[in-house]
């Protein structure tokens, strides 16, 4: 065989593998977790939440702390507890937020306070502080006359937050009348306790 | 007959570099399509592959106050009667300083829960310990915050509720 004619057929070889690659190359595009979409340019024009897929985020409060209770002369120490609607999709039109009535009748024995309290107990003495949850208004939500009631007795404490950032501030009370006369070793430990939220999301209407 | 042989040895190494160059373009394609790997830590025997980078994937720049945790909520997740994984994104956002346990619980089983998940770490895709029929149910997700120095102590918790839709 020439020379000529052999380095052509080599040389054409060459091409067509080098071609080959390039043309797969192109039709692939890199998928990895952090690049869901691959490389290519997406426009969005409307945002729809896929099920499964995570529509809002809100913030709460982790822990229930009054810190170290000395006020004994005042009439209640306050803790403010607010709720943030940090981000939402836009398909979400509001967000729900209400409180698990947790509250103790049969531990709460001070007679001055509601039974409808939420409790702080001492897990040392087992002994139990109340403590109540106000609204924005000041009013007692677990006071309330018509709880939500999801099977778990919910009480609302906000009609619905819209807006990414609106809070709603609500705040926690212990009446110090229960410490009263009570400043004695018995009394003295660390108080604990916990709320559940609950949270709902409604949609756009179409 | 010098000449013949110059050019066999022109022919061989012509061969020989074409050879080379092939194999080389065919080894740089395949490291370039690599598939990224993922290693999730340790689930201790619970079913579901945990991620370190997960990511709510809501538009907007979060912001928080102290002392609070951001809780995922959802609209609502659908499954297939029978199938025994539900695609639903659990997760505890980066932002967080604290653990997050998370259930998923319909009609009041429990059919699913997480180890803990700290900040950054999720689950896109979870494994039920039963099977459900067609419908729609009440579902929800019940995130149990806790202190990351100290998983045992509960502090408070959200119950994300949704609707899970069974074809």
């Amino acid at each position: 065989m020439k020379v000529k004619q052999l380095l052509a057929i080599v040389l054409t070889g060459v091409l067509m593998v080098g071609s080959a690659i390039s043309v797969s190359a192109a039709d692939t595009y890199s998928l990895t977790q952090d690049n869901p979409t691959g490389d290519r340019d997406t426009e969005v024009t409307a945002e729809i939440k896929a099920p499964g897929e995570v529509w809002y985020e809100v913030a709460v409060p982790t822990k229930v702390d009054f810190g170290i209770l000395n006020n004994v002369a005042g009439d209640a120490d306050t803790q403010a507890f607010d709720i943030e609607l940090i981000d939402k999709s836009a398909s979400v039109e509001s967000v729900y937020v209400a409180v698990r009535d947790t509250t103790d009748a049969a531990a709460i024995t001070d007679t001055t306070l509601s039974t409808k309290f939420f409790k702080l107990e001492n897990e040392t003495t087992g002994l139990v502080l109340g403590y109540d949850y106000l609204n924005e208004t000041g009013a007692s939500v677990l006071t309330e006359t018509t709880p939500e009631d999801n099977n778990y007795n919910y009480y609302g404490i906000v009609d619905g937050l819209t807006t990414i950032g609106e809070t709603y501030n609500c705040t926690l009370s212990l009446p110090m009348s229960q410490l009263s006369d009570k400043l004695t070793d018995e009394y003295a430990g660390v108080y604990t306790g916990t709320i559940e939220f609950y949270s709902r999301a409604t949609v756009a209407a179409p | 007959m010098e000449k013949n042989k110059k050019h066999k040895v022109i022919i061989i190494l012509l061969i020989a570099t074409v050879i080379l160059l092939a194999g080389a373009l065919v080894t740089v394609y395949i490291i370039s399509n690599q598939p990224k790997e993922v290693t999730a830590p340790d689930s201790a025997g619970v079913g579901g592959e945990i991620v370190d980078n997960w990511n709510p994937n809501i538009d907007n720049e979060p912001t928080r106050g102290v002392d609070d945790a951001i809780i995922p909520g959802y609209g609502n997740a659908e499954m297939k009667a029978g199938d025994t994984t539900l695609t639903l994104s659990i997760g505890n956002p980066s932002e967080n300083t604290v653990g997050l346990y998370a259930t998923l619980i319909v009609d009041d089983k429990q059919l699913y829960r997480s180890p803990l998940l700290k900040p950054g770490q999720g689950i896109k895709s979870i494994p039920l310990n039963e099977t459900l029929k067609k419908g729609k149910y009440d579902a929800y997700v019940l995130y149990q915050i806790v202190d990351l120095n100290k998983p045992d102590t509960k502090l408070n918790s959200v119950r994300s509720a949704l609707d899970l839709i069974v074809k």
